[in-house]
C-alpha cells in the first residue's frame, strides 16, 4: 500500500479538532469579562489590520503589485525585528487583560 | 523532477505570519509570564505559606498546593496549553498543504536505485509501551502516526514544529529548514573533549528526523554515519532527506536498546533529547546497549535538558511538573530525577570514565550532556 492508496487523508489540521481531544480546563475562575476585553481587543486589532490591508492592497493594484510578489517578498532585519515587536505589544495587551 | 526536499519546505506568507505569532506568544507565555509566576510564589506565595506553616515548602509537592489556586498560575496553565495547540494547527496547516508534494519527490528518490545511504525498516517491529501509546509534546498522532506505510506527515510535523521553535528562538532563518550548524558543532564539542577520538562509525540513537546526523556526516565527511529511531516515519524522512542534500546516511528503524548492530560496531554513539522522550525504565537497557557497540576506546555522548531537580527552584519544579501532567512531556521527571553517572557505571562503564555536566550549545542554550568513555585495556 503507497500513501496514494489512501482516498481522503485526514488532514493534521482536522485531528486538532477531533472533538476526543478534549481541552482541561485549568482556570478554576474564569472571569468571562476579562474574556470580553481580550477578545474585543484582538478583534478591534484585526479590524485594523484589516483596514489597514485594504489600503496597500488598493494602492498595489494600482501600481501592478501581483499575488507572486506578495508571497515572494522578503522581510528585511528591520521589518522582521518590527514585527516582532509589535506581535509582543499585542500579546502583553492581552495577557495583561486576562490577568 | 521536483524540488529537493529542502527546498519544498516554505511557509507561504499566511503561514508564516500565524507560526510568527505563535511563536511570539509562547516566547511571552514561556519567558516573562513565567517569571512573573515564579516572581509572585517567592515574593508573595511562599511568605503566606511560611506564614501559615512555620516552615518554607522544601519540595515541590508542597509547592503545587501552594499555586494551583493562584491567577498567575492558571492562567499561564491556560496559555501554554492554547500556544502548544496553536503550534500543532498552525504546523499542521503548513504540512498539510505541502504534503503531496513531499510524497511525489519522495516516490522521486526512491525510484532512483543510485540513492545514496539506506534505510532499514522493520514491519514487525514492536513499539514498546508506555512510548507508543505518547503523544509527545501533544503532537497530534503522536511520532509512529501513520494512514499509510508510506505517510511521512508525522516527520514532516515534526520537522515543522522545530522550525517554527528555532524561529522564535532566532536560531535561524526563515525559510532555511532543518538548519544542521548546532548538530556540526556537536562534533566540536566532542573532539574537545574527546581529542584522540577520530570517529570512522558513527551511530545517532533516537535520530529523530535525522538533523544531527545530518550534521555529524557534514563535519565528518570521512566518517559513516549511522541514525536508528523507533520511528518507521521519521527514518524514512531522515534518508530522503538526506539525499537530496547529497549526504549518505544509513538509516534503521529499531529500537535502541535493542538495536540489531554488531558488538564494537562503532567510535562514537550520540544522542540528543533522546533519554526524556523516552519512558526511564528503558535507559538502563539503552546505556548497557550503547556499551555494547562500543569498540574499545569508542565514546558514548549525550545531549538533553537541564531540569535536573536540584539546578532549579521549587516553582519551576511545579511548572514542569505541569509540563510532565499536561503537556506532552511524561518522561521528563523520570529522566532528570535518574543518576545518570550510576546508570552509565551500571551498563559496564568505569567510574573514571563517566562525565556529567552543564555545557551551552547553539544559539547559547544550555544542555545537560553525560556520557563515557569505554575502557580500551590496550590503551589505543
Amino acid at each position: 500500500m503507497n500513501k496514494f492508496d489512501v482516498v481522503e487523508r485526514t488532514s493534521v489540521v482536522s485531528m486538532m479538532h477531533d472533538p476526543k481531544r478534549v481541552r482541561p480546563q485549568f482556570i478554576r475562575e474564569l472571569d468571562m469579562d476579562k474574556v470580553v476585553d481580550a477578545l474585543l481587543r484582538l478583534t478591534m486589532e484585526i479590524s485594523v489590520i484589516r483596514d489597514r490591508l485594504d489600503i496597500y492592497e488598493a494602492l498595489g493594484e494600482q501600481c501592478g503589485i501581483t499575488d507572486a510578489a506578495i508571497e515572494s517578498f522578503k522581510a528585511t532585519p528591520e521589518i522582521d525585528a518590527r514585527r516582532r515587536e509589535r506581535r509582543e505589544r499585542l500579546i502583553r495587551g492581552v495577557i495583561s487583560d486576562l490577568r | 523532477m521536483t524540488l529537493p526536499m529542502n527546498k519544498l519546505y516554505r511557509t507561504n506568507q499566511e503561514e508564516q505570519a500565524r507560526q510568527g505569532f505563535v511563536g511570539a506568544l509562547k516566547t511571552f507565555v514561556n519567558g516573562k509570564l513565567e517569571r512573573e509566576v515564579v516572581r509572585r510564589y517567592h515574593e508573595e506565595l511562599a511568605p503566606a505559606y511560611r506564614a501559615k506553616q512555620g516552615h518554607d515548602a522544601t519540595t515541590r509537592y508542597e509547592a503545587i498546593p501552594v499555586l494551583e489556586p493562584d491567577p498567575d498560575y492558571q492562567l499561564w496553565c491556560s496559555t501554554v496549553y492554547s500556544s502548544q495547540d496553536l503550534l500543532w494547527e498552525t504546523t499542521g496547516e503548513t504540512v498539510d498543504r505541502l504534503l503531496p508534494a513531499f510524497d511525489q519527490r519522495a516516490a522521486e528518490i526512491e525510484a532512483n536505485p543510485a540513492r545514496l545511504g539506506s534505510l532499514k525498516l522493520d514491519p514487525r517491529l514492536e513499539l514498546p509501551t508506555p512510548i507508543a501509546n505518547t503523544e509527545i509534546h501533544r503532537q497530534p498522532g503522536g511520532y509512529f502516526y501513520r494512514q499509510s506505510q508510506a505517510d511521512l506527515s508525522a516527520a514532516l510535523l515534526y520537522m515543522g514544529s522545530v522550525e517554527n521553535y528555532r524561529t522564535a528562538k532566532g536560531f535561524g532563518a526563515p525559510g532555511e529548514p532543518c538548519d544542521t550548524s548546532s548538530d556540526k558543532g556537536l562534533a566540536s564539542i566532542v573532539a574537545e573533549k574527546y581529542p584522540q577520538l577520530k570517529p570512522r562509525r558513527v551511530l545517532d540513537m533516537g535520530c529523530g528526523v535525522g538533523a544531527m546526523a545530518m550534521g555529524l556526516k557534514q563535519a565528518l565527511p570521512q566518517a559513516e554515519v549511522h541514525g536508528l529511531d523507533l520511528s518507521a516515519p521519521f527514518v524514512r524522512f531522515a534518508h530522503l532527506w538526506a539525499n537530496d542534500l547529497g549526504l549518505e546516511l544509513h538509516m534503521r528503524q529499531a529500537d535502541a536498546a535493542s538495536t540489531g548492530y554488531d558488538d564494537g560496531a562503532f567510535d562514537l554513539i550520540v544522542s540528543q533529547i533522546l533519554f526524556h522522550e523516552t519512558w526511564h525504565d528503558k535507559l538502563p537497557a539503552i546505556m548497557r546497549e550503547a556499551h555494547r557497540l562500543l569498540r574499545p576506546g569508542g565514546v558514548f555522548f549525550n545531549i538533553d535538558t537541564p531540569y535536573q531537580p536540584g539546578r532549579i527552584g521549587i516553582p519551576e519544579q511545579v511548572l514542569n511538573n505541569w509540563q510532565v501532567a499536561n503537556n506532552g512531556e511524561p518522561f521528563w521527571v523520570g529522566f532528570s530525577e535518574t543518576s545518570v553517572k550510576s546508570e552509565l557505571e551500571r551498563a559496564g562503564f568505569a567510574a573514571a570514565d563517566v562525565f556529567a555536566t552543564y555545557q551551552a550549545m547553539g544559539g547559547g542554550r544550555e544542555f545537560f550532556m553525560f556520557g563515557a568513555q569505554k575502557t580500551d585495556r590496550n590503551g589505543a
